[in-house]
């Protein structure tokens, strides 16, 4: 181990100090077996030092205070020889209570308890002193001549523990009294969980990383979550408003429990809702659309309490991920597979038609190294493309799905962390002809999108055909509720229309989370483009691989954000790192997009060459991008730039591991 | 298996879950000093001082990392009176010269010399 207090002036490296069972008498903290200096802990068998380590109480104390033990009996080699500290008079164990006092002209002392037994009024005549009772814990500490504090040699040369090690060990004794500091070390429970790695042995050791860090995530997601209760709402027909609340940071879709307290005695009235509109710069309302307005106490419009509903879908679908990848071997194709575990493996090229025309129908020309982006990953099984701001990914990302999908070897998945991407990539494919479904999660149904009329629960409303299943419909939207009977049915033709809608489909398109979706259980995605998947974790974007993918398609800027990860542990261990980062470090290189349209080229000139090593080129001229007609006071006038300092609020998305551009 | 000298001592490292633990540890202080007990409960007291027959001390087991301090003797033999079952036992231990325990005992017996 590694001593490094500051007055070391000799820095040293100890091999690490290895609790043996050898030392019946080891303090479980710090290692230190001198018998005179060591005490057990009657009620948990442990052994414990005197000294104070790193704490402002020793070893024995700590552990006595922290596990509320109160007994304990000095080592059978210690100068006292074996002795269970107790009341001469009564018997009494509490340590806390007990005390000495000595004989009044005598080198003798006996234990007893503060109270009663030192207070008693014949003492005196039995030649003790009782007005020198002295308790046993003194400072923190045991009186040295009971237990001898380790000299600061021994107890720098034992394990130097914290209060925070200490802590966290006595609470794993609470429900593992055999757990060892080293348990501590172990993934999930110690600080610092092990770090994610380049390469992996295979799919179990890929599990075993992430999945801790995944759960992790979703133990704090969901502290952070559960804390947001706001006072003070108004209810307002189907909707409740809230004042904007200092820290609930909420998206659409994100589902709250609002709350009533009668001020008599009857039971609080509490629903649960969607929300469907969050606080903006125009106003600090939040609403949500209640499931059912049954029972809502309509009569008060104040006084209502909002909180959040936290669900750990989008964390279960990454573990349950995590775990198809490993056990199911038709998860992914073996290149694949071995490709994204870092394994060496020899290039692959694809059979495929490359078209005779590389622009989508629909779609604007694409340009040379759009072209060649094309053209490169329909005959790879693994590509990743880099397209910096303005590049037009998502037009090489709509032309490559549309190739894609004439390939005519099935569905292509096209998936993106945010919902704002994978909205504007579904409008793309759509303009290229392709039967385009969109997904969305049920708690986002009644949210408008410019692409609404794509999604799955609208154009089910639009089926030719499905004649019973609207009459259904309009009687549920009328009445709000139907017979049994009559939902079940309603259920079952639903489903039956979803799946057909879905497999007549040429591509689906959803967020990688909502790729988890039991409604695309049964189906499997030869081909899977994930866009923005710089912006998505590792577990994240393998939800739309693992369902059978031999083509993938990773569109991504690494040199933009990364993935936004909420707990600092997890972030440190490398969950904020993307499968694409990965991939880039592990030698496979990005297709670039290299000509951008959107930046004056002036503007363009520091990211391409800060981050792009110089090789950003532009789409547009400096003339072009000249606006004659605004009259902005530049500090350099054929420089349209100058630094603005914003104070915006961030947008994370639903999933909690991006954040969006609003 | 280094050699190597090290010098100073362990530093109380200030934390959250150490000042937890301090309070803790004063609230369980305050709160076994409040205590009251039925005194019909406890035996009554019947303790004398036993007559000393000056027990040889039990031989210390100092640490390997200390000297023996063979040169003049700067401590001082105490007995610790303990029971065990009905037992009286009484272990001798030492107390440094300068400790309380030593003080204290130099005080009473000093005012007992001066009645
Ligand atoms: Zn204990
Ligand atoms: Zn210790
Ligand atoms: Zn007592």
């Amino acid at each position: 181990m590694c001593c490094s207090t500051s007055d070391v002036t000799v820095a040293v490296m100890y091999p690490c100090f290895k609790v043996s069972s050898d030392y019946g008498n080891t303090d479980q903290y710090c290692g230190i077996h001198d018998p005179a200096a060591v005490v057990l802990c009657n009620s948990t068998k442990k052994w414990f030092c005197n000294g104070r380590g790193n704490t402002s109480g020793s070893h024995i104390i700590n552990h006595l205070v922290r596990a509320k033990c109160k007994e304990v009996t000095l080592h059978k080699d210690s100068p006292l020889g074996e002795t269970v500290l107790e009341c001469y008079n009564c018997g009494n164990r509490n340590v806390f209570l007990l005390g000495f006092i000595p004989a009044k002209a005598d080198s003798v002392v006996v234990l007893l308890c503060r109270q009663p037994c030192a207070t008693q009024s014949n003492l005196k005549d039995m030649n003790w002193d009782p007005t020198q009772w002295q308790p046993l814990i003194q400072d923190r500490t045991f009186l040295r001549w009971l237990v001898k504090i380790p000299s600061d040699e021994e107890q720098l040369r034992g394990r130097q523990i914290s209060a925070v090690q200490i802590s966290r060990l006595e609470e794993l004794w609470k429900e593992n009294p055999e757990a060892t500091l080293e348990d501590l070390e172990k993934p999930g429970m110690d600080e610092e969980p092990a770090s994610v790695m380049l390469r992996y042995e295979d799919a179990y050791m890929y599990q075993n990383i992430f999945g801790p860090l995944v759960k992790m995530e979703a133990d704090y997601d969901r502290k952070l979550k559960e804390t947001q209760t706001t006072q003070r709402s108004r209810y307002d027909g189907m909707s409740a408003s809230t004042a904007r609340p200092e820290h609930l940071k909420l998206m659409h879709g994100d589902e709250l429990r609002i709350r009533y307290q009668f001020p008599d005695s009857r039971e609080p009235w509490s629903g649960v809702g969607h929300v469907i509109k969050i606080p903006d710069n125009y106003s600090d309302e939040l609403c949500i659309e209640l499931k059912s307005n049954a029972g809502v106490p309509s009569q008060h419009t104040q006084d209502f309490v909002v909180e959040f509903v936290w669900k750990s879908t989008s964390f279960d679908r990454m573990q349950s991920a995590l775990k198809t990848l490993a056990v199911d071997e038709t998860a992914v194709s073996t290149y694949l597979y071995h490709r994204m575990l870092g394994h060496e493996l020899e290039n692959m090229v694809l059979k495929c038609n490359l078209p005779k025309r590389n622009s989508a129908p629909g779609l604007p020309e694409l340009n040379h190294s759009q072209v060649s982006a094309v053209r490169n990953v329909l005959a790879r099984p693994l590509s990743l493309i880099q397209g910096p701001p303005g590049t037009g990914k998502t037009v090489t990302s709509a032309s490559i799905v549309y190739h894609l999908a004439k390939q005519g070897l099935g569905q292509v998945l096209v998936c993106a962390p945010s919902n704002i991407a994978v909205d504007q990539l579904t409008e793309k494919i759509h303009r290229t002809g392709l039967k385009v479904v969109r997904i969305c999660a049920k708690s986002r149904e009644a949210i408008d999108s410019p692409v609404g009329f794509l999604a799955l629960h609208n154009q089910i409303r639009n089926m030719d055909g499905a004649e019973e299943l609207k009459k259904l419909q309009a009687l549920k939207d009328e009445i709000g509720e139907l017979s049994s009977s009559d939902e079940k049915r309603y259920r079952s033709l639903k489903r039956n229309c979803e799946r057909e809608l879905l497999q007549n489909a040429d591509v689906i398109c959803c967020t990688c989370v909502g790729a988890g979706d039991p409604r695309l259980a049964r189906f499997r995605f030869r081909a899977v483009l994930i866009d923005e998947s710089t912006q998505a974790t590792e577990p994240e974007c393998l939800i739309p691989v693992v369902l059978g993918c031999k083509q993938l398609i990773l569109v991504g800027d690494h040199c933009q954000l990364g993935p936004v990860v909420m707990c600092k542990k997890a972030a440190n261990a490398g969950l904020s790192q993307s499968l694409f980062e990965r991939l880039v470090v592990l030698g496979i290189r990005p297709i670039r997009l290299q000509v951008q349209y959107r930046m004056h080229p002036s503007l363009s000139a520091f990211p391409s060459n800060i981050f792009y090593e110089g090789s950003l080129q532009n789409g547009v001229t400096a003339a072009e991008r000249t606006n004659l007609a605004l009259d902005f006071p530049f500090p350099q006038a054929d420089k349209p730039m100058f630094f603005y300092a914003t104070t915006g609020q961030e947008e994370i998305s639903s999933s909690g591991t991006s954040y969006l551009n609003r | 298996d280094q050699m190597a000298v090290i010098k100073g001592a362990p530093k109380l490292i200030n934390c959250e879950e150490d000042d937890d633990f301090s309070s803790e540890y004063e609230k369980l202080m305050a709160e076994t000093y409040q205590r009251t007990v039925e005194t019909s409960k406890v035996p009554q007291l019947d303790i004398g001082v036993p007559v000393l027959h000056k027990p040889t001390p039990k031989k210390l087991t100092f640490s390997s990392m200390q000297p023996l301090q063979e040169e003049e003797k700067n401590t001082m033999n105490f007995t610790l009176m303990t029971k065990k079952g009905n037992k009286q036992q009484l272990k001798a231990f030492e107390v440094p010269i300068d400790s309380t325990l030593v003080t204290n005992l130099k005080n009473r017996e000093e005012a007992e010399q001066a009645e």
